[in-house]
């Protein structure tokens, strides 16, 4: 495996902010008039998912994969940092011990294997596209393992941590979805992203259920849902659309 | 390579997609929803206006047939309805039908119909059938279940369709949602939420389905 690194944690090099870069992309699709439609929808709740559409001309091939590069590199970074949280916590014996909860267990090791599937399968887009792989995590997000750490006495803390995490990969995977230009990588990153959220819901949930009515309810059973109340239940779906405010910046995790 | 790459499913819902795929092929199973009928179909579209039609006639449906069942569970017709299934279909017939709103605004912004049927398709394959059949709290969670499926399938499919970008991102913004729902229900069932590593577009639906 050749070497590989980093770009500076938590920052992008300057002249590749997202949106510069994402100007660079945003195609107008002429004569379908579909443009006029997201142009005219952004002062709706759906313009912020839609964004800004402008014409793009003449933008080298070479470009527009050097983009798709940075991106599946970030995202394998942001996946590599969700199996280093995800490992981190299952050394907590809240987590990963044997008194720890049978469906936390088993969801923060099966999450941290899916999360190393990603990793793999953002990595194999890049070796497609003839670039290098994104073995490293994403430095900037460190704290997340830090906070994941900490819920020894209180293990919702460490879930939540990993819903940052969650959150923050979702977002990431969202916003590339729109942007990449590459067909494979858009339908690996879309395939990928929609599990992420997954997560996010189902940590989401077990936070509501423990802090509502103790561990006697987290329990994979189709008992469970008669005794959750209907406010627990729902913990799960916060909003009609995701977002990608906690998106990750194209280059953080590219690699030089 | 993980066992959880090998197959890709949505949740519980590969099933019940493939059903409806089958039943969406046969000349005479689907209770003759295949044949175009012309004056009742919406006209068709091309390009990335047949891919957002497509997206807001399915969602059309979810909000009918969410409706429908919620209207079902309050006549007593469905009995053994937990709370939290209750309000777990009242919070995603609310999404569902912002994510309508949003779609048609996208095409009533670019000069086109909005879209104000369902899909014809699907509704008299599975959706019409299905809650039909549904007797209480469990089967109800399962029929929800699929429909999210076909959903998420078939946005995953547009989202490598689609030309416009700003359309992609609004799909993007949609399908995760539609994913939670999904792990949800599957909790709800006793399923564990996020069985898979990947999605896929198993279930997905196509373009030519009926509109109307």
């Amino acid at each position: 495996m050749s070497s590989e690194e980093t770009g500076p944690a938590g920052t992008a090099p300057a002249g590749t902010g997202r949106d510069a870069l994402v100007a660079r992309r945003h195609l107008l699709l002429v004569g379908t008039g579909l443009v006029a439609g997201c142009a005219g929808a952004a002062g709706t709740a759906f313009g912020h998912a839609a964004g800004p559409v402008r014409r793009l001309l003449g933008t080298p091939a070479f470009a527009d994969r050097a983009l798709d590069v940075q991106m599946l590199q970030t995202s394998a970074s942001v996946e590599n940092l969700a199996v280093e949280l995800y490992e981190a916590a299952l050394e907590l014996p809240a987590v990963g011990g044997e008194r720890a909860e049978p469906l936390v267990r088993d969801f923060f090791t099966r999450t941290r294997d899916q999360h190393a599937d990603h990793a793999e399968a953002c990595n194999a887009a890049l070796t497609k596209l003839g670039a290098r792989t994104q073995g490293n995590a994403d430095a900037a997000l460190r704290d997340l393992v830090a906070r994941a750490r900490s819920g020894t006495t209180d293990v919702t803390r460490t879930l939540e941590a990993a819903i940052a995490v969650e959150t923050t990969a979702a977002a990431t995977y969202q916003s590339n979805a729109a942007t990449l230009v590459d067909t494979d990588a858009r339908r690996v990153t879309a395939a990928i992203g929609g599990v992420e959220a997954q997560h996010v819901a189902a940590l989401a949930l077990m936070v509501a259920i423990l802090r509502d009515r103790g561990p006697e309810l987290l329990r994979l059973s189709p008992a469970t849902v008669e005794d959750l109340p209907a406010e627990v239940g729902t913990a799960g779906l916060p909003g009609a659309l995701t977002t990608t405010d906690r998106a990750r910046p194209p280059a953080v995790g590219a690699v030089r | 390579m993980s066992p959880s790459r090998r197959r890709f499913l949505v949740g519980g819902s590969a099933a019940l997609g493939a059903l409806a795929l089958g039943a969406c092929r046969g000349g005479g199973a689907d209770g003759g929803a295949a044949e175009r009928n012309d004056a009742v179909d919406e006209p068709p579209r091309m390009g990335d206006f047949a891919v957002v039609a497509l997206a807001a006639s399915l969602e059309n449906l979810v909000v009918r047939s969410y409706t429908k069942a919620l209207e079902a569970v309050a006549a007593g017709d469905i009995e053994e309805v937990p709370p939290a299934v209750t309000a777990v279909a009242e919070r995603t017939l609310a999404h569902h039908s912002e994510h309508a709103e949003g779609w048609n605004r996208l095409l009533v912004d670019a000069g086109q119909q909005p879209v104000e049927g369902v899909n014809k398709t699907v509704q008299a394959a599975l959706a019409d059938p299905g809650l039909a059949a549904v007797r209480e709290g469990r089967g109800l969670v399962t029929f929800f279940l699929g429909l999210e499926g076909i959903l998420a399938a078939t946005y995953l499919d547009g989202m490598v369709r689609l030309q416009d970008r700003g359309a992609v991102a609004i799909a993007a913004s949609i399908r995760p949602v539609e994913l939670q729902h999904a792990a949800v229900l599957g909790f709800f069932l006793g399923q564990y939420p996020v069985p898979d590593a990947f999605t896929s577009v198993e279930g997905a639906r196509p373009t030519t389905d009926r509109i109307g």
